[in-house]
């Protein structure tokens, strides 16, 4: 490629546009997966306790 | 594909082959690109602006695929009542909204040098332009309705509806007079471009499928957990 070409600023800002927004895209939908998968496993945790009953201590 | 109707199976089949879908799709962006920004040589008529073909036009054909999904995905939820249908076509379209937005975008910046204009209202381009609001106008469904099985119903009708767009968008170039050029690849007598830049614009369409595959597949494992947290949360309200 030929950076001294005619029209090559529209050229790089096609390829710069669409490299800001499909990173852009895929770093939403990762960190929303993350931080789901976060609320979900605190929710699951809490649950997990809810149902486990309190373990009675044998007197020595 | 009743078996992968469960979510837990789905969620499981979807660990497995993520990470392939990654790879690969780092991998045919990586040899794209270089195909498209070394390789590739200038065109006699457009220069160096040939090479914004190689991301526009991916991103045009999958913008109409995406929406196809959607669609598909849509009429399984309203016939089948698939479980997953409707995580599927609802998390296909901001991603295909994307896709939309770059066709469009990156079709002015070569209609700039190239036509001498960033845009003109002529079938081709107006169409796709209904196609991103028809994107806009589904998204905002899920966005206003709260209840999910009213938002679900609401949106695959109107993901049914819109699918008229995508014919429309394909044979606008031959039904209509445009200032677009017709079909150069998906021809009845074969590519009409040389290999040179045929091969380059394939390799660049496939790592954007394997982008949409990826991120479509994270998407929906998200939306899963997302619905799964709501359960929870209604079951520790009411208990």
């Amino acid at each position: 490629m030929s950076f001294t070409a005619p029209h090559i600023g529209f050229v790089l800002a096609s390829y710069g546009l669409s490299a800001l927004v499909l990173v852009g895209l895929t770093l939403a939908i990762v960190w929303q997966a993350r931080s789901t998968m976060t609320r979900l496993k605190d929710l699951e945790g809490r649950a997990a306790k809810r149902r486990k009953p309190a373990k009675q201590v044998k007197p020595q | 594909m009743q078996a992968y109707a469960n979510p837990t199976r789905f969620n499981a089949l979807a660990l497995t082959i993520l990470p392939w879908c990654v790879g690969s799709t780092v991998l045919l962006f990586l040899v794209g690109l270089y195909y498209s920004l070394v390789v590739a040589p200038q065109d006699y008529q457009q220069g160096e602006t040939v090479r914004i073909m190689f991301i526009h036009v991916p991103a045009a054909w999958m913008a109409m695929a995406t929406y196809t999904v959607m669609a598909l995905a849509s009429a399984v939820a309203i016939i089948w009542r698939h479980p997953l249908a409707d995580v599927a076509a609802k998390t296909a379209a901001p991603i295909g909204a994307c896709f939309t937005f770059l066709a469009l975008v990156t079709g002015s910046l070569w209609g700039k040098p190239m036509w001498g204009t960033w845009w003109v209202w002529d079938a081709r381009l107006t169409s796709v332009f209904v196609l991103f609001l028809l994107y806009l106008g589904y998204i905002a469904i899920w966005q206003a309705i709260e209840e999910p099985a009213k938002a679900a119903r609401l949106a695959a009708i109107v993901a049914l509806v819109g699918f008229v767009n995508i014919p429309i968008i394909k044979y606008s170039v031959d039904w209509w007079n445009s200032l677009h050029q017709p079909a150069s690849v998906f021809r009845m007598d074969g590519p009409a471009i040389h290999s040179s830049i045929l091969i380059p614009l394939l390799i660049m369409a496939l790592a954007y499928t394997m982008l949409f595959l990826t991120l479509h597949l994270i998407a929906m494992r998200t939306e899963i957990m997302r619905r799964r947290i709501h359960n929870m949360e209604q079951a520790e309200v009411q208990g």
